[in-house]
């Protein structure tokens, strides 16, 4: 992460020192937790960006750290990583402004049906998914999902954590991250069931 | 052939572009909470974060002078009823508390229109949503939840009976599995939240410790309320303040003293655009007194049921006005009210 106010002190991110040791030692030394932000608050910021658009990501980014520095003396790295840990409190926030996240779904759902000049021109799938499902119709089934299996979808696709992560940073087990991703998949599957059949013509 | 992760990155990817100095901002306010706090000396990096961190502080101080309070309020009649409603509050006895082996019972009811990606799918038709919760006095004993989605009363206005309704198609509705209908049973300790509600300590589910923090001078508990819509992003300040403002007052917890609620009405008082408007029948079948705001930007009337003569907060419900909601003017599509008690058991409803 390159920040145009600040620099890390480069021994500060040497190979070798885990999230864990960093989060340690912030514990009698405050600004080492700064190490934690640079490795991990633009993905942190680009998964609330997503989710409530990027005015206000840029606020709950800012929150999201100062939580995890306040709580940071309860932080326990044998139940999550520090990764899932920061995604969890950004999800718990993003929770007390869902109206915001459900009035920008609603709003990208209805929009008129265009090619999606919204999607990132690199990516290399884009035409492939614009083909056969569009922006609208994702955030459509999106909004259609209830708030617990939206974190986790949302989790896996956007913070890409895998399953365990997911189920530490929701504080639930694992078996339930399956079974709401199961649930979330099958919302999506005629989205994807097009998608392939666009892609194989 | 692409995977569910590839489809969904495609939405919202422009978002997602790092904004280095939206994150320097960000950085600098936490490492000028770092500073504060116990620990060694500043580290070396600290002189180039200390000028940025003030003049965060600046900008974040400048934001924070633009949320000052305007003094224009609610309409004459609107505040008189505000008033005549918070003295019947005033004297109300408190609410009862649940004792040892006795539940707080809250049964919600809303209906709204279907929405089928962003279109009404028929603005006639309202579908209801039930919610009943059984939460202990004792943080040992596991609470419960009961809903039902996509339901209509047997008769109009009669909530006493719902029936599920073919034409209204939400979807299933589940936490963790469990799925319509069934009784959902929360982990002793873990908070019951209703929709449309957060875990205990917010304006949404008043605790002991939220309420022993909010003001009981009507002027100052606006404040805090606005203050509060302030960080919580409202895109509209004004809208924020009445909803949170209401969402206190509707929310059926016993820890609001009636010294409180009659702040709370008051304080409506003070959001500027509050009128006085009709009477109209509450999902309950109640007759009540509407106070309404509209909030232009959204064409969308906010109206909440008063009893002034009981000093209750019955309901509110949304209407939609001319432009902005994409529904016809004078539409109701969004109703609640909501009620509440002590019960002994699970499953048990307070009498009338």
């Amino acid at each position: 992460v390159t920040t145009t106010e600040a620099t890390p002190d480069p021994a500060a991110t040497a190979a070798g020192d885990s999230d864990a040791d960093w989060l340690t030692r912030s514990c009698s030394d405050p600004p080492s937790f700064g190490v934690l932000f640079d490795r991990h608050a633009a993905d942190v910021r680009g998964y609330l960006a997503r989710r409530v658009g990027a005015d206000l990501a840029d606020d709950l980014v800012g929150q999201v750290f100062l939580v995890a520095f306040e709580s940071r003396h309860r932080y326990e790295p044998c139940r999550a990583a520090v990764r899932p840990w920061l995604f969890g409190i950004a999800t718990n926030l993003v929770r007390r402004h869902r109206r915001v996240e459900a009035r920008g779904l609603a709003a990208t759902a209805r929009l008129d049906p265009r090619p999606s000049s919204v999607s990132d021109p690199t990516e290399v799938v884009a035409g492939q998914v614009d083909a056969a499902a569009s922006v609208q119709e994702i955030a459509a089934a999106l909004a259609g999902m209830s708030r617990g299996v939206r974190d986790a979808l949302l989790l896996y696709a956007w913070a890409d954590l895998g399953y365990d992560e997911i189920a530490a940073a929701l504080g639930i087990p694992v078996g339930t991250v399956r079974s709401r991703l199961h649930s979330a998949r099958a919302r999506l599957r005629p989205l994807l069931d097009r998608t392939t059949t666009q892609g194989e013509k | 052939m692409i995977d569910d992760r590839t489809l969904l990155k495609t939405l919202h990817a422009d978002r997602a572009r790092p904004d280095d100095l939206a994150l320097a901002r960000a950085r600098a306010r936490l490492m000028a909470r770092a500073q504060q706090s116990p620990g060694r000396a500043w580290w070396t990096g600290g002189p180039r974060l200390a000028v940025a961190a003030v003049a965060t502080a600046g900008l974040v101080g400048g934001l924070v002078l633009v949320q000052t309070f305007t003094p224009s309020g609610a309409s004459a009649s609107a505040a008189e009823v505000l008033d005549r409603a918070a003295a019947a509050a005033g004297r109300q006895a408190p609410a009862p508390l649940p004792g040892p082996g006795q539940y707080l019972y809250v049964h919600d009811l809303n209906a709204q229109i279907e929405f089928v990606e962003g279109e009404a799918v028929d603005p006639g038709r309202l579908c209801f949503g039930a919610y009943e919760s059984w939460t202990p006095a004792d943080s040992a004993t596991p609470a419960r939840i009961h809903r039902a989605d996509g339901v209509t009363p047997s008769s109009a206005r009669s909530p006493g009976g719902l029936v599920r309704d073919p034409e209204c198609r939400f979807d299933e509705f589940t936490v963790d599995g469990a799925g319509i209908d069934d009784g959902i049973v929360i982990d002793a300790g873990e908070p019951v939240v209703l929709p449309g509600g957060e875990a205990g300590g917010s304006w949404q589910q008043p605790d002991p410790s939220f309420v022993a923090a909010l003001p009981t001078d009507p002027e100052a508990l606006y404040q805090r309320a606005r203050a509060d819509a302030v960080e919580l992003e409202y895109e509209q300040v004004d809208e924020g303040t009445l909803t949170l403002l209401t969402d206190a007052a509707i929310s059926g917890s016993p820890h609001l003293t009636p010294a409180l609620r009659a702040a709370l009405f008051r304080a409506i008082a003070f959001v500027p655009g509050v009128e006085l408007g009709g009477t109209v029948s509450t999902l309950w079948g109640d007759q009540g007194q509407v106070v309404s705001r509209v909030e232009p930007t959204r064409g969308i009337r906010t109206e909440i049921i008063f009893d002034p003569a009981g000093g209750d907060l019955l309901g509110s419900r949304d209407v939609a006005v001319d432009g902005g909601s994409g529904l016809p003017a004078g539409v109701v599509f969004h109703e609640q009210a909501r009620r509440s008690g002590v019960v002994g058991a699970v499953g048990e409803r307070p009498a009338g």
